[in-house]
């Protein structure tokens, strides 16, 4: 894809560096600038965090009022979408948002790395709350969670065919939360950078329209980290509704 | 948050910020039932652009991977194209579903939207 002539291709932002080799029992656990990046994304959302509510003052100041915002967005997304029994998963959702939001973002910095625009991490992500799901919707309702493949009111004939359709609905989304994470990040920056070469290889003459279009789209890209973020977290929410309440 | 009795029971502890909550409201001069009944600002921003995002990759992957399995089982097995015609249709119906599943929701998130604003007005 990249054209290896060239000196910066769209597509090397998303190489995988090591920076610090490792090997465990034949496998690669090197430390790379992915994983590097995935740090810097939990320490500043940590510090942001609890020095900004350190003062806990009770009229919030700025820092305060970003903290209280993103935990009032999502105290209020697991209300509406998984009602008063997600209060207990609300810690698990709200790091999620927050990593998933801080990868994004720490993604649209210059020189940066998008953790978010591999699909191995994506996948990580989306099969963690599968698994999790999954294990809350048997461990909360044992077999009956079973009730979630069987739609209600069917007639009998229908009935293999729509299992095996609510099954395999059930079994792709991981692979579509996953997908729309991975592949919105990665399109967005593959555009970013696609659009930037065009800056500098049509020089100063002609180079101003793709870049008043880069100017743009970095607002967009940043919407849609904002976005993705969400659309990640409340899907989240909505198969945690279903793992809680299979019946409908 | 910001509570300064934190070793009180849960129940205390909530309704003390339902208290608040109230007072709050009333502060804003907006009557306290309404509060609860009404969605929240966050579920509010349920735009078109979040909804769009959710459902078109839904389809999209749906079918990839319906697909995918089909291929990898007519390997395995021998049957080909037999298995991947099943599975893309298969895999097709999954996604409708899936895509209906979360139109129905938002359809319903509209109209209770709709009704609770009718009561506030």
């Amino acid at each position: 894809m990249a054209e290896s002539t060239e000196q910066h291709g769209p597509l090397e932002q998303f190489e995988v560096k090591s920076l610090v080799d490792m090997h465990l029992g034949g496998l690669d656990v090197s430390f790379t600038n992915s994983s590097a990046w995935m740090v810097l994304a939990i320490i500043l959302a940590t510090l942001l965090l609890t020095l900004s509510m350190s003062g806990r003052a009770m009229v919030p100041g700025r820092w305060q009022s970003i903290s209280e915002l993103c935990y009032e967005f999502v105290a209020n997304m697991v209300r509406d979408n998984v009602g008063s029994e997600g209060r207990k998963y609300f810690p698990f959702i709200f790091t999620l948002f927050v990593f998933i939001l801080f990868s994004n973002i720490l993604g649209m910095l210059p020189y940066s790395f998008t953790t978010t625009s591999h699909i191995i991490v994506t996948f990580a992500l989306a099969f963690v709350v599968f698994l999790g799901v999954t294990v809350i919707g048997f461990l909360k309702n044992g077999l009956g969670f079973l009730k979630l493949f069987v739609p209600s009111g069917v007639p009998v004939a229908l009935m293999p065919l729509l299992v095996v359709i609510e099954v395999i609905s059930y079994f792709i989304r991981p692979i579509s939360l996953s997908v729309r994470l991975f592949a919105n990040m990665m399109a967005g920056h593959t555009m970013l950078k696609v659009f930037g070469g065009f800056v500098i290889s049509l020089g100063l003459l002609l180079g101003w329209a793709p870049l008043v279009f880069l100017v743009a789209l970095t607002g967009l890209e940043i919407g849609i980290a904002f976005l993705q973020a969400y659309v990640f977290t409340i899907l989240t929410c909505l198969y945690l509704h279903d793992a809680l309440h299979p019946g409908h | 948050m910001t509570d300064p009795n934190n070793g009180t029971s849960e129940s205390a502890r909530r309704k003390s910020l339902e208290d608040l909550d109230k007072r709050l409201k009333t502060a804003r001069g907006q009557s306290p039932d309404s509060a609860h009944g009404g969605k929240s600002r966050a579920s509010g921003s349920n735009s078109g652009v979040a909804v769009a995002w959710r459902i078109s990759i839904e389809l999209a992957v749906a079918i990839g991977v319906c697909a995918a399995i089909g291929i990898g089982l007519d390997t395995w097995l021998g049957t080909k194209p037999w298995l991947l015609v099943v599975f893309i249709v298969l895999g097709f119906a999954a996604g409708v579903r899936n895509v209906y599943r979360i139109a129905q929701k938002v359809a319903a998130e509209m109209e209770e939207e709709e009704k609770s604003s009718d009561r506030g007005a």
